[in-house]
């Protein structure tokens, strides 16, 4: 309900000061009213989830444009509209204000009853589509990974991961086929708005196997954290516990800070931690003695959603070692965040922002093109009249004829109007 | 750590005559500060010399088709025409300048930096997929026409024209943009080509959301005829025609219309063809359009017999050339007809940019030779200066649309896109109005041949500086060129297919 | 959503017209000039309504691309503002006249 009442303040508020503006006399208090306008537009901004955009209208529009135009306005003392009419009976507004009446209030109404049956509330806003991508742990080969018949991954080798793709809602059979022949399926629900991974896991003889997890994209709870979902895709463990590599105690062996237990093969676990560099080991039966795989000084970026995938890569040898593949992409930022408007102008809109730079310098290099003038060197010769005006301008009278002509000289010969005194 | 897009997904080579005019008029702004004043031709040299190299590069990249800047900027053959047709202009307009700057004393080197910026504009423009980037390359193609038509600064003519352009100009943009926010609304997005599919899911599924679509359109197609003076938006062009000196009137008459019209064209046939009432349909902005491109024709020429001074003639007749391009523009809601009409659309632009440049090379000839440019003083030009006044023939003759001039091959795939569209009446309404032009177009022939100046004028004034010369020699090349041999332009623009960047 | 869609488009459309009604009314050059800005506003308040309902940030970069063209303009426009006043000493738009319609 406040936030009702807050709509209802804000928009009075800023319809009012915009009438105020128009009506107005004094242009310095018509820029004040639309101040007033602009900060409530700001306000009516922080309603509608954009806190950036709010604080750009307040400092870029209300304080530094209108501040520009207040300046215009004393400069040229422009305040007092008043004295620049030309006479007390025209009106302010000019002449055909009835009719531009009457078509504005047309036109509000015209638009006001497309807006009204356009119920635009009644739809449903659209969710985000679901995405999918592909991690390959398999050791049989490059595998080719259908979703549905959308190709998702061609010849994926071991340890490749695709990004994420857009696939519309529904249900799918996901088909992963190594190189080596052979294919696997499995179904899968693909529902508004979330990412999943797609698994091919396996030994190196045999048809790989298909795990498919949540990866959660979501902002996260605390400014700066990153996310990590650690999946077990290691046939042959049990119970891995994953513990912090600098919190080994020597004297019995075990590790104090102990991050994840007993995760099982094809399991998955999800922390939340702090940006930094990340030092972990992999311990089977949650043995300090069984160390499988080791992390050291991974960097866990910030705002980021990451996946750790526990696997056997066989080596062309023949021997096998246990890896943890690291699978980093940046999450979603908040709706309406600098970060998030940041993203996109750096990549989607950056053309609009480039030639945006450009319009800036060319109204730069406008405007003082415009008001730059030569400044020419002033006359420093001020005369001074030797006789005062009125008395010349008798004389004159008098005398029948100009007798003054430019200021006199200061030591040039007395004109005639000078010497004869009045009788 | 930001993924900034790589390179290759950038795609920049699509957009490099574009981006070279607009990087080099940043460093030419650098270089000219070392440049003298006594000797700012070199200014001159180096921004023709950019264009030429962006002309060049322009044909080279002419059949690389694909979207540039992640589907901002889109590459295709109607850019690469426009594109032509743009830096023609520039070029034309740069040359003619030079002289004319110096003898009214204005001659500055950001000039030239401006009239990049402008180009640069423009050429976004007709390449522009989005609707943010049609908004800012209008900001940049305008704001700098602002400045330019104030640039005579003492003389309160031209701070008028330049006041009266920018504020109707503003009030112009600031339709597009809420044109553009209903369209956003309606639609989610604001690239054309997601636009087109979502609103023919919303026609399709007959949604209220389509009450949005259309005032969107409607505010994007008022925004849209503020640049290109249809009427009734037209209020300004002949004041800012008038007081704005020459050379960026010839310029202003040309590249804002051909940026316009390039937006124009990619909003409605790649973002709006969609529209209709029932499937199979000429869109429902047919009409609109179509009223537009009528009462513009008729205002026009109308208004324009009873001007004296040549320039506001020009203007009118610059409105009622508005009116003919925007009949191709109408025809382009016919459905199957769009490729043709902007074929149409395109060589009737050309042929109006030749045209045009020419007949205002005259005009500055005129002004330097007899001090201004009312009709009376072309009067007795045919005994005066007999190069000139026949050149001014082939303009008037190409305007009018007479044979055997560019003007009456634009006029002629206009008017054949309007009839193959069903719009017999618009056709009428060109073909009537074309015959009333030429009343004041062969009025200014027979002032210069058949009436002789009052005083003779012994001293023999140049008429015109070299640079005149060569944009009408220019001109009329173009002029005669393409009213005998089509074929050549025709050969460029019969791979334009603006329907093709729609996906089905 | 609790306050709707619709209601910010309304007001933004109130604003809109308010604005046009001030360039068109209004006859001092900077007056008309600050119409101008309002009716930028009112377009900017319905991009941003949009953009919340359609939860892209789409509607969100376009305002800011608005507001910074409207600064350049601002800036090119109150220059030509000051250049005429030197010359005139008014910025009464009616009494742009010299060109006779």
């Amino acid at each position: 309900m406040t936030e009702v009442w807050l709509f209802i303040i804000a928009g009075a508020l800023a319809v009012a000061a915009a009438v105020m503006m128009l009506l107005s006399e004094n242009a310095v208090h018509s820029a004040l009213f639309l101040i007033v306008t602009m900060v409530c537009i700001a306000l009516l901004f922080l309603m509608l989830d954009s806190p950036f955009l709010a604080m750009i209208q307040i400092t870029v529009y209300a304080g530094a444009i209108m501040v520009l135009f207040l300046f215009v306005i004393m400069l040229l003392g422009a305040e007092k509209l008043g004295t620049a009419d030309p006479g007390p009976e025209k009106s302010r507004f000019r002449w055909f204000t009835p009719v531009a009446l009457s078509l504005a209030l047309a036109l509000l109404f015209s638009i006001g009853l497309v807006t009204i049956q356009g119920n635009i509330d009644a739809q449903e806003p659209p969710v985000a589509d679901p995405t999918v991508r592909v991690v390959n742990v398999s050791n049989s080969g490059p595998v080719d990974v259908y979703v549905g018949s959308l190709l998702l991954a061609d010849d994926l080798a071991f340890g490749q991961s695709t990004s994420f793709a857009s696939v519309p809602v529904g249900e799918y059979t996901v088909s992963v086929r190594p190189a080596s022949g052979g294919e696997t399926t499995a179904v899968f629900d693909a529902v508004a708005a979330e990412s999943t991974n797609i698994v091919a896991h396996g030994p190196a003889d045999e048809a790989p196997g298909i795990a498919l997890f949540l990866q959660d994209m979501r902002p996260l709870a605390n400014e700066g954290d990153g996310r990590i979902t650690i999946f077990n895709a290691k046939a042959d463990s049990t119970n891995v516990a994953v513990v912090e590599t600098d919190t080994y105690n020597t004297a019995d062996g075990s590790y104090s800070f102990v991050r994840v237990q007993n995760l099982a093969f094809g399991f998955t676990s999800i922390l939340e931690l702090p940006n930094g560099d990340v030092s972990w080991r992999f311990l089977n039966d949650g043995d300090g003695e069984q160390i499988i795989a080791e992390l050291f000084d991974e960097e866990l970026r910030r705002d980021s959603s990451n996946l750790i995938v526990l696997a056997d890569e066989v080596l062309p040898a023949g021997t096998v070692r246990t890896l943890p593949l690291v699978v980093t992409a940046p999450t979603a930022a908040q709706f309406g965040s600098p970060r998030a408007i940041g993203y996109s102008l750096f990549t989607e809109f950056l053309l609009p922002f480039q030639v945006l730079g450009l319009l800036l310098l060319a109204a730069m290099v406008g405007v003082i093109v415009l008001t730059q003038r030569e400044i020419k060197p002033v006359k420093k010769i001020q005369q001074r009249r030797k006789v005062s005006r009125p008395l010349t301008s008798v004389i004159t009278a008098q005398v029948g004829q100009e007798v003054t002509e430019d200021a006199p000289r200061l030591n040039a010969p007395a004109t005639a109007g000078e010497a004869e005194p009045v009788k | 750590m930001l993924q900034l897009p790589s390179l290759e997904t950038l795609n920049m080579g699509a957009a490099l005559p574009a981006i070279s005019i607009a990087a080099w008029a940043c460093i030419l702004l650098l270089i000219d500060l070392w440049i003298p004043k006594d000797r700012k031709i070199l200014t001159v040299y180096l921004a023709a010399g950019n264009l030429v190299f962006a002309f060049i590069a322009n044909l080279l990249v002419f059949n690389q088709s694909g979207d540039s800047f992640m589907g901002m900027y889109v590459a295709d053959q109607f850019s690469g025409v426009m594109n032509l047709i743009i830096i023609g202009t520039a070029l034309l307009s740069i040359v003619l300048s030079f002289d004319y700057l110096k003898r009214v004393g204005i001659e500055r080197g950001e000039y030239y930096v401006l009239v990049l910026f402008v180009t640069a504009g423009a050429m976004f423009m007709a390449a522009a997929n989005d609707l943010i980037l049609i908004f800012v390359a209008l900001e940049l193609l305008s704001i700098p026409l602002y400045v330019l038509s104030a640039f005579r600064a003492p003389d309160i003519r031209s701070e008028e024209a330049g006041m009266k352009y920018f504020l109707l100009g503003a009030f112009a943009s600031a339709f597009l943009v809420f044109g553009g926010a209903m369209v956003y609304g309606a639609t989610g997005t604001t690239n054309l080509n997601e636009i087109a599919a979502s609103a023919g899911m919303i026609i399709a599924s007959n949604s209220s959301t389509s009450l949005f679509l259309l005032l969107g359109a409607a505010l994007l197609l008022v925004g849209l005829g503020f640049k290109v003076a249809a009427v009734p938006f037209h209020e300004w062009t002949p004041d800012v025609y008038e007081g704005a000196p020459t050379p960026v009137t010839a310029f202003m008459s040309v590249a804002a219309k051909l940026g316009g019209f390039g937006s124009l064209l990619r909003i409605l046939v790649v973002g709006m063809s969609a529209v209709t009432m029932t499937a199979g349909e000429p869109a429902v902005w047919q009409n609109v359009v179509a009223i537009l491109a009528g009462l513009t024709m008729i205002v026009g020429n109308i208004v324009a017999l009873s001007q004296a001074n040549i320039k506001r003639m020009l203007a009118y007749s610059s409105i009622a050339n508005a009116g003919y391009i925007l009949m191709a523009v109408a025809a382009a809601g016919s459905p199957g007809l769009a490729n043709e009409a902007t074929r149409g659309a395109l060589v009737y632009m050309l042929a109006y940019m030749f045209t045009n440049m020419g007949a205002f090379a005259v005009v500055i000839a005129v002004e330097r030779a007899n001090g201004g440019a009312d009709l009376e003083h072309f009067v007795g030009l045919g005994k005066a200066r007999p190069m000139l006044a026949i050149m001014m023939v082939v303009f008037m003759m190409s305007l009018t649309g007479i044979p055997l001039t560019g003007g009456f091959i634009g006029k002629a795939l206009v008017f054949a896109t309007t009839l193959n569209a069903g719009l017999v009446w618009l056709a009428i309404i060109g073909v009537l109005t074309s015959v009333v032009s030429a009343y004041y177009y062969v009025r200014v022939i027979v002032n210069m041949f058949l009436r002789d100046a009052e005083a003779s004028t012994e001293e023999a004034t140049p008429g015109y500086s070299t640079g005149v010369q060569w944009v009408a020699a220019v001109a009329l090349g173009g002029t005669v060129l393409l009213g005998v041999l089509p074929t050549l332009i025709t050969v460029l623009t019969d791979r334009v297919s603006l329907v093709a960047s729609i996906t089905p | 959503m609790v306050v709707q869609t619709e209601s910010f488009v309304m007001l933004s459309i109130v604003l809109f017209v308010l604005g046009a009604m001030g360039v068109l009314l209004r006859r001092n050059a900077i007056m008309v000039f600050m119409s101008i800005e309002l009716m930028l506003n009112a377009a900017n308040l319905a991009l941003v309504a949009f953009a919340r309902y359609w939860g892209n940030e789409t509607g969100q970069l376009f305002v800011f691309f608005v507001i910074t063209v409207a600064a350049a303009e601002v800036a090119v426009g109150l220059a030509l503002i000051v250049a005429i006043f030197r010359s005139k000493r008014s910025i009464n738009i009616d009494e742009l006249h010299e060109m006779k319609g």
